[in-house]
């Protein structure tokens, strides 16, 4: 062989093999080195399987895809999982209200909902957003939401006064209808509420879970569960199989429990840490084995049910309780936390959080009650405004907290 | 031991121990779809491979006979490049040339443990590197026009200074 090989004059399938082993980073200077290289990077092939790793922007999971209002090609993946990295945003807010009170949200792919005090609102999330595209219950709601469950076909709400009430969706007009209630489900706040296709599950103050209501005979709970303290969350397994639930964990009972929705019995036992664990507020199931919890005990833990044990958990950098929790159902996860409007990015992957945001307007303190995000946007609900940050674009300003605090 | 002589491209015979033949794939997937006896004095022709290069390869194959056989790919991550042992390390200390002559005769050959520890030492090499010093360090030539180079920096933007 006379010729002397050089690497631009390999063979296209020898050199994505060498490419497949070049960080996402590498690949994006190497398409700039010349014309071979920059079209053999464009092509696809190379970042499908890179794609399924950046944070936030993976879209693996079919139901995070669900609520994600776009779906990114892939070499974009790497550009907005990059600005989520170095906290390069723009933060919008979309809605404000004087009184301070704890609002909840949920998204899909076309409607942020929230719900406070005693109101619900669908806000459509179209571009440009227009706070008064937004679905609303048109009748007077006589005690406060307190918790909330989009279905397919009809909204759930659970209130202050025990009672479970049940509104039509709208498709195109503007009017939440009420549909019809259960007026004592429980004798105290619903706090803790979901759903499957055939059932729903709730909890409350008084410490009893109610369900599985079937639909057509919902005026009578199928089973009632005792749990000796307040039900602050509950979360029905991806198989529709089990539901966890977390109470408030102030007494010495254990305070996080898995119940089989079939035989409404407790199915798994988890072990608590040697650490007494405190209160649950919110959970989310990764998958049918994995629950992610979050509470009084500032931590993250991830519990395996196959072996009834925490098999990690993340402290949150700053030691503040953590209200609520939300996952992409593969490595992503943020929460959010007591003070300063203050959220946080985890990759499951790692030990250190990723990043801070903080959602908040000017110098104003208050919890993140409730947060949701898909692959481009974070939403999160504080006391008094509903607030966006946008990953989606390009030279946005950094505002890079993991860096100017260096928290361990 | 049973042996096999294997042909390179420029004729010279090399007389292998069979267990390390078949570490390739692709002569061991010969040996038996062809049902090549052991006992016969049979030569393996492999027409794209040079002297020089099945020697390094026998080499290499020799000590790395006793391994076990690498690991399925993860899909979920990054494939690593910073865990070639220094044995490799230093049986890869060559010239860029017959770097990529191995990587072409692993890939021919299939031989999977030399096709990733050659690809990764290249790999290692591109790492970090900014356009300009890739190009130094392999000797490319810049065929951007200086419009299309400006609008691929563009593209690219997001990742600058990381």
């Amino acid at each position: 062989m006379t010729d002397v090989w050089r690497l631009d004059t390999l063979p296209s399938d020898v050199l994505i093999l060498i490419f497949d082993y070049c960080h996402a980073f590498d690949l994006v200077r190497l398409s700039e080195v010349c014309k071979r290289f920059y079209d053999i990077i464009r092509e696809e092939t190379l970042w499908i399987k890179k794609s399924k790793q950046p944070i936030a922007t993976n879209q693996t999971s079919r139901k995070f895809r669900e609520r994600c209002n776009s779906l990114l090609c892939l070499r974009t993946k790497w550009h907005v999982s990059n600005n989520w990295q170095y906290g390069k945003y723009e933060r919008r807010i979309l809605f404000s209200q004087n009184t301070k009170i704890i609002p909840k949200i949920q998204l899909t792919k076309d409607v942020l909902w929230w719900s406070g005090g005693n109101q619900l609102y669908g806000f459509r999330r179209t571009e440009p957003f227009q706070e008064n595209n937004r679905m609303f219950i048109n009748d007077y709601v006589r005690s406060d939401i307190c918790k909330f469950v989009i279905r397919n076909d009809c909204i759930v709400t659970g209130h202050r006064d025990g009672s479970i009430q049940f509104w039509t969706k709208p498709e195109c007009s503007q009017n939440i209808n009420f549909y019809f209630g259960i007026d004592r489900a429980h004798s105290r706040n619903v706090n803790a509420l979901d759903e499957t296709c055939s059932t729903i599950v709730s909890g409350s103050n008084d410490g009893t879970v109610w369900g599985p209501f079937e639909q057509g005979i919902l005026n009578v709970p199928l089973a009632t569960i005792n749990i000796a303290e307040w039900v602050c969350s509950l979360s029905i397994d991806p198989t529709s199989k089990k539901v966890a639930v977390g109470s408030a964990g102030e007494i010495d009972t254990p305070h996080l429990h898995i119940f089989d929705l079939e035989y409404y019995k407790e199915s798994d036992i988890l072990k608590p840490d040697k650490k007494r664990c405190a209160g649950t507020l919110d959970m989310v199931w990764n998958s049918p084995q994995i629950l992610l919890t979050c509470g009084y005990d500032t931590c993250i833990r991830k519990w395996d049910l196959r072996t009834g044990t925490c098999v990690y958990s993340w402290p949150d950098p700053t030691d503040a309780t953590v209200y609520c929790l939300s996952s992409d159902y593969q490595h992503t996860m943020i929460t959010g936390t007591k003070f300063n409007c203050k959220a946080v990015l985890w990759d499951q992957r790692q030990k250190n959080y990723i990043q801070f945001y903080f959602m908040n307007l000017r110098r104003m303190s208050s919890p993140i009650y409730s947060l949701s995000f898909d692959s481009t946007r974070l939403y999160g609900a504080t006391d008094q405004h509903l607030v966006e940050l946008n990953f989606s674009g390009y030279s946005y300003k950094e505002s890079n907290y993991k860096e100017i605090l260096k928290y361990e | 031991m049973p042996n096999i002589k294997l042909q390179s491209s420029d004729g010279e015979v090399f007389e292998v121990d069979v267990d390390i033949a078949k570490c390739s794939v692709t002569i061991k997937t010969m040996l038996e779809d062809l049902g090549m006896d052991e006992d016969e004095e049979e030569v393996v022709p492999l027409p794209n491979v040079n002297s020089a290069i099945l020697r390094k390869v026998i080499q290499w194959a020799t000590y790395h006979k006793d391994d076990p056989p690498p690991p399925e790919d993860d899909e979920n991550k990054d494939k690593r490049t910073d865990d070639i042992s220094s044995w490799d390390a230093d049986f890869l200390k060559v010239d860029q040339g017959t770097l990529y002559e191995l990587i072409l005769a692993a890939n021919y050959l299939d031989i999977k443990g030399l096709l990733e520890v050659t690809c990764k030492t290249v790999a290692n090499m591109i790492k970090g590197k900014t356009p300009e010093e890739v190009r130094k360090t392999f000797n490319i030539k810049n065929d951007f026009s200086p419009s299309e180079e400006e609008q691929v920096r563009k593209e690219n933007e997001w990742c600058e200074e990381k």
